[in-house]
């Protein structure tokens, strides 16, 4: 389990530049903003686990 | 005749005290629903005194230790409140099947902290909570209870607390509930900045 993200109880902070999307909604960020490789695949953790980061 | 009265007199008072037992141990057992993993929870933080007490030798009505940290044990680098004000919202990714939007705002009610976040899921519709949120160093807590009648008279009563752990990765900042926090505390290639 270590170095690992679970999305489903992370929470991640908006900067004020980027706090709402086009539809005036609040924008939700990647998790891969949190990878430290964001080109590596992403899985439903719901369903397999947390990935690794 | 008289016999017969007074046998079912005896039996009326025993049925008195065993209902009045009954009463007595659902309350205690409703109470203990909502109180214990509040204690469980808000204690989960803190290195309390009263926890290693050894619970032979502490009777119930005896003051207790604070739960809570002292200050001079709280993480220097806690953040301030104004940090800790903000939108967070949960990764777009799982935005097909559940979602959170959390807003801490400062000059809440009682002068502190106020916090509303809003959850969906492909479960149910969205939910509202509310509340004033309590900081302890890095940790973050958020209360809420409610309460309903159904149509057939019965009221029941909800209660939680959740604790978010702040926290520092690619620069940016995160909050995470207590089990996602205790899966990646221990890695090894970055480190978390408790500000």
């Amino acid at each position: 389990m270590e170095n690992r993200l679970y999305d489903y109880g992370i929470l991640i902070k908006l900067t004020e530049d980027e706090m709402f999307d086009k539809s005036g909604h609040y924008a939700h960020d990647s998790i891969k903003v949190l990878y430290k490789d964001p080109s590596h695949e992403w899985k439903d953790p719901f369903v397999h686990g947390a990935n690794t980061r | 005749m008289i016999d017969q009265l007074g046998r079912e007199a005896s039996i009326n008072k025993r049925a008195d005290r065993h209902l009045i037992q009954v009463k007595k141990i659902t309350c205690l057992r409703n109470c203990a629903a909502y109180v214990l993993p509040i204690t469980i929870l808000a204690t989960g933080c803190a290195q309390s005194a009263h926890l290693t007490a050894d619970p032979a030798t502490t009777p119930l009505d005896a003051p207790r230790a604070t739960a809570a940290r002292t200050a001079t044990s709280r993480p220097t680098t806690a953040p301030s409140e104004s940090e800790w004000t903000g939108a967070y919202t949960s990764p777009s990714e799982i935005g097909g099947f559940a979602g959170d939007v959390l807003y801490i705002k400062g000059g809440g009610a009682t002068g502190g902290l106020d916090y509303r976040m809003t959850s969906w899921s492909d479960v149910g519709g969205a939910r509202h909570k509310f509340g004033t949120p309590f900081v302890d160093g890095v940790c973050i807590y958020l209360p809420w209870s409610d309460g309903y009648e159904t149509y057939e008279g019965k009221t029941f009563q909800r209660a939680e607390l959740v604790r978010y752990t702040r926290s520092m990765i690619n620069g940016r900042v995160v909050l995470m509930k207590m089990m996602p926090f205790a899966s990646t505390r221990w890695r090894t290639d970055f480190t978390i900045t408790e500000s």
